[in-house]
This record gives C-alpha cells, sequence and structure tokens, in this order.
C-alpha cells in the first residue's frame, strides 16, 4: 500500500496534475457554454420529469465529452509511468525487493488511474453544473463510476502495451495509437449503422453501460464484456510481469 | 555448498551473445566476478537477480531458482548497476519503504543498523534529490544490506565512490564476509582487493569464463608483473626479451613478469638508452591480467 501511495504522489507532481485539468477543462468548457445557455433558457417552473429527464441528456452528453479525453490520458500516464521506470532503473531495483512483480505492476496500473478520474470528477461536474439548473448527483455518480472503470481498463491496456514495447517513445506512441484505434473504430460502426457492435468495443461498451444504469432494465447490461476486457487485460498483465517481463539488459 | 551456479548458460539480445556457454560456481565466502566492460558480468547478475531469463543452461543461487529464493524472506540482497529512487523521498523513507515491501518485522531497528553500516546516518532525513552520486551508490549498497541476507551481491559496488568510501566499503565487506555471509563483488578494478588473499574469482571475457582462480593466485600474478611504458614499444620489448625476461606487448605497454621486487632495477637497466615514460609494479588493468593469466595456464599445461 505504500508503493502504491508513493506511486500516486509520484504521479501528481507537477505539472502533470495541472495538464491534465487544462486538458479536461479545455475539451468541456467551449461545449458547456453552448449547452448552458439552453439550459438557462429552461423555466424554473417546469415539471421534475422533464429537467430529470434533460439532466440525464446533459449526463449522457457530459460523458461524450470527457470520456476520450479521461482514456487518452491514462493511456498516456500509465504507459510514461511503466516506460519511465524500466529506462531509469527504478523497476530493477524494486522488483528486487517485492515477492509479486504481477502485483506490483497491477498496482501501479491502478495509482495512475487515479489522477484520470479525478479529472473526470472535475470536470464532469463542471459539464453539468454549468449545463443543468438542477444538479443531477446520481447520474452524476453513475457516469463517474463507469468513467472510473473505463479509466481502470486504459491504465491496464497501455501498462500492459508498456512492459511490452519497455521504451518510453515506443509504448506511449503503441499505448495511444491502440487507444484511439479503439474508439475510432467503434465511432466509425457506430456511424455505419453496426451499432451492437460498436457497442461490444470497450469506448462504447462503457457508455453503453451507463446508459444500462440510468435507463433501467429496457436497455441490455453489456457489464460482461467489460468485465471481460478488463480480466482478459489484468491477467495478461499479471502473467507476463509475473514469468516473462525481462527487465534489465 | 555453493551459493551460485551457473551450468552452460547462454543470453542472446538480439544477435549479441552475451553469455556464451558459461558455467561457473562461487563457494561460500567471498568471490569475485571479474571482467572488462561488456564481458557479461552485469547479464550474470541481472540473471541471479531474476531481473532477466537465461536461453538456455540453468542458474541456481543458494540452491534455488533465482525467482524463487527471496520467496520466503530475503536470503539474497543485490546491488544492481541500475538503480533509481523517489527524489521527493528522504533516504530514510525509501529504506523503510523497502523493509516494508520485504515484510521485515521491527522495520526501524533495521533501518538504521544499515545506515550506520554504510555511514548514511547524517543524510538519512535529506530528500533523496540531494544527494550526490556517491551518496545514492551508499543508499543502494543499503538496499541490499536490508533484512540481513545470507548472500548480498554487488554489482560494480566501487563506482562513484570516493578513495575514502571504497576504502570503508572494503572493510565492510571483509567484516560480512568474518560474520559468515557470502559476498559476491562484480568488478573490473582490482586494486580494491589488493589485501585480499582469501576467496574465489571468476574471470569473464566476451561472455566466457576465461578461468576460475584463487584471489591470492591474482594477487601473485599482480604482484610478480611489472608494466612499462615507453616508446617505440617494440624497442622496449626487444631489449627485455634480450635481458632475459619474459614479457608481452599489450596494447600501448609492455607487460614484464618478475619473479621478485629486485628485478625491478634490472629491468631499468635493460631499458637503458629507450625513451622510457613509466615503470610499475603491482598495477594492472583487467584485460592485463586476463592475458597474464591464460598465459601462466599455458606455461602451467606446458609444464605438465
Amino acid at each position: 500500500m505504500k508503493l502504491i501511495a508513493a506511486e500516486v504522489r509520484e504521479s501528481f507532481r507537477f505539472p502533470v496534475p495541472e495538464l491534465c485539468i487544462v486538458a479536461v477543462s479545455l475539451v468541456v468548457i467551449p461545449w458547456t457554454a453552448y449547452t448552458a445557455g439552453r439550459a438557462a433558457a429552461l423555466p424554473c417552473t417546469q415539471s421534475l420529469t422533464i429537467i430529470e429527464e434533460y439532466a440525464r441528456s446533459i449526463t449522457l452528453r457530459s460523458y461524450g465529452q470527457v470520456a476520450p479525453i479521461v482514456a487518452l490520458l491514462t493511456t498516456i500516464l500509465s504507459s510514461l509511468s511503466l516506460a519511465r521506470d524500466y529506462e531509469r532503473g527504478k523497476m530493477h531495483l524494486i522488483f528486487t525487493l517485492i515477492r509479486s512483480r504481477g502485483i506490483y505492476v497491477l498496482s501501479k496500473a491502478l495509482a495512475n488511474s487515479v489522477l484520470p478520474i479525478l479529472s473526470a470528477v472535475y470536470s464532469l461536474g463542471l459539464a453539468i453544473a454549468l449545463s443543468t439548473p438542477r444538479f443531477p448527483w446520481l447520474a452524476y455518480s453513475a457516469t463517474i463510476v463507469v468513467l472510473s472503470l473505463e479509466s481502470i481498463f486504459f491504465a491496464l491496456l497501455s501498462t500492459l502495451i508498456a512492459t511490452l514495447a519497455k521504451r518510453l517513445v515506443p509504448s506511449l506512441v503503441l499505448s495511444t495509437l491502440t487507444t484511439l484505434l479503439l474508439s475510432t473504430l467503434a465511432g466509425t460502426l457506430e456511424l455505419t449503422g453496426r451499432v451492437s457492435v460498436a457497442e461490444m468495443l470497450p469506448p462504447l461498451s462503457f457508455r453503453k453501460l451507463l446508459a444500462a444504469f440510468m435507463q433501467g432494465k429496457e436497455v441490455h447490461i453489456p457489464a460482461s464484456y467489460n468485465v471481460v476486457y478488463m480480466l482478459i487485460t489484468a491477467i495478461m498483465l499479471y502473467y507476463y510481469s509475473e514469468n516473462k517481463l525481462e527487465v534489465s539488459k | 555448498m555453493k551459493v551460485v551456479e551457473f551450468k552452460d548458460v547462454y543470453k542472446f539480445f538480439g544477435n549479441t551473445v552475451a553469455l556464451d556457454g558459461v558455467s561457473f560456481s562461487m563457494p561460500q565466502g567471498l568471490s569475485l566476478l571479474l571482467g572488462p566492460n561488456g564481458s557479461g558480468k552485469s547479464t550474470a547478475i541481472n540473471i541471479m537477480a531474476g531481473l532477466i531469463r537465461q536461453d538456455r543452461g540453468y542458474v541456481k543461487v543458494l540452491g534455488e531458482d533465482p525467482r524463487d529464493v527471496n520467496r520466503e524472506g530475503r536470503r539474497v540482497g543485490f546491488l544492481i548497476e541500475k538503480y533509481w529512487f523517489y527524489d521527493f523521498l528522504t533516504g530514510y523513507d525509501h529504506l523503510m519503504l523497502a523493509a516494508k515491501i520485504l515484510g521485515l518485522s521491527e522495520p526501524e531497528i533495521h533501518v538504521k543498523k544499515v545506515l550506520k553500516v554504510v555511514q548514511l546516518s547524517e543524510y538519512a532525513h535529506k530528500a533523496v534529490g540531494t544527494y550526490s552520486k556517491g551518496t545514492l551508490q551508499k543508499l543502494a549498497i543499503a538496499h541490499a544490506l536490508l533484512g540481513d541476507p545470507e548472500l548480498i551481491v554487488l554489482d560494480e559496488p566501487f563506482a562513484n565512490l570516493d578513495v575514502e568510501t571504497s576504502a570503508s566499503l572494503m572493510n565492510l565487506i571483509n567484516e560480512l564476509v568474518r560474520e559468515g555471509r557470502s559476498v559476491l563483488v562484480s568488478t573490473h578494478v582490482l586494486s580494491h582487493f589488493k589485501e585480499l588473499r582469501a576467496g574465489h574469482a571468476v574471470l569473464l571475457h566476451k561472455g566466457k569464463v576465461m578461468c576460475e582462480v584463487e584471489l591470492g593466485n591474482i594477487m601473485r600474478v599482480l604482484e610478480k608483473t611489472v608494466v612499462v611504458r615507453g616508446e617505440p614499444l617494440e624497442a622496449i620489448y626487444r631489449a627485455l626479451k634480450l635481458a632475459g625476461f619474459r614479457c608481452f606487448t599489450v596494447e600501448d605497454k609492455v607487460l614484464v613478469k618478475v619473479s621478485h621486487h629486485e628485478e625491478l632495477q634490472e629491468i631499468i637497466k635493460a631499458l637503458k638508452g629507450i625513451k622510457v615514460v613509466d615503470v610499475r609494479s603491482g598495477v594492472l588493468e583487467i584485460e592485463d591480467l586476463l592475458n597474464l593469466l591464460v598465459d601462466e595456464d599455458e606455461i602451467n599445461s606446458r609444464g605438465s
């Protein structure tokens, strides 16, 4: 736990949190400036149901804005962190001390998803607060849970790529490209009408999970896809770092 | 009991052969892994530390697979060539973190003990970011000593250390061996071990074991070799041969084998009229030692 705490502290060092806040704000604020005007136009006397529905749709749309940037932030932070440890020699020292490398690498992935999750909490809150007269706490909490899961998934995936690529630049490029490729593929499939297939792919599967959370039983819950993806990635990462990862030349 | 055993070990990095069928074993006590840069010393140490796996052959550390040896508590402590610390933590915090990862009971006592041993107590509560290279090296050595391991493996421990600290590290190594622990030191600097007579040494060169010898033999070779530098090298070589010395040319110097120190005067006499820059005894580079040991081996085999 102390090691994870040190890792989290390491990821919070200047200028990383500042850059994360700027990145999410740049994405969210221009978009909410437009929707905020629409929200202000709504009369306060409107029925609760209408406000709830509106808030819900704002939440979903805010999620659509925040999710890609959270995925990208997690990808960059996780791959950089692991590759940097490899190049600087921190991994060498730690691996002569710890008993399970797999647990260390898995916890490192989790530690690197903390900052993107906090950025999501901030940016999504900001987006919704600027867009609706009444803050939908339930929808907000559900969105944060889904964004956290998404962040952890991309952290695991990027850490796995970094353990394979090892070096800083290849790790960063490969993991970022993988995240972008998954998002683009899912987006293209959705645009071409193959929505059910698109929603099986990670970025959209998480959106579907959120929709399922918020709309109840009428939507098929694709939680199983996400659980399977996360488990497969975590097992691969654990197995590779425990048995195959060579940390020195 | 053998503390380290390598049997027909191969390690490749792409097309480069880092270890080429290496076999050696190291007994309890002090052992040296000697060799010039690029000879495969660090690769061998990294295999012992479980950081990399050999492609072929088997390796045992304290009778176990390198990755399993520390599973039930710390039996082997490593100072590896490459290390890095969180610069916002203090040396004390680092060692406490390592002690907790190792699951040591009473970590404070362990940490204070190793800090005292490596003479780092003064800097213990300063951030690692403010440490000099030598102080960082001491902190890395302190990590290796945490948990009282049976075997301590030190890869180039004298790097970045000044003369005084090197001498105190040498004393520490002697102290650890006297306590009954095994210490394996990988180095390309021979001068630190001048005073030692007991111990085992393995010489690696281009990924192969050149020879396994007792440390005393190395030191005898070291003492009975005179290094001559000057111009022209060919003239120096011929003059010494003519005077009946056994010598050979290595790069920019001539190595002369002598049976006692008094022969130094005779060497100087034999070189009269030739421009000599430097004549020294007891100072050898690891590559020269390799040449001398190979030469001695040949002589011994011819004699037998």
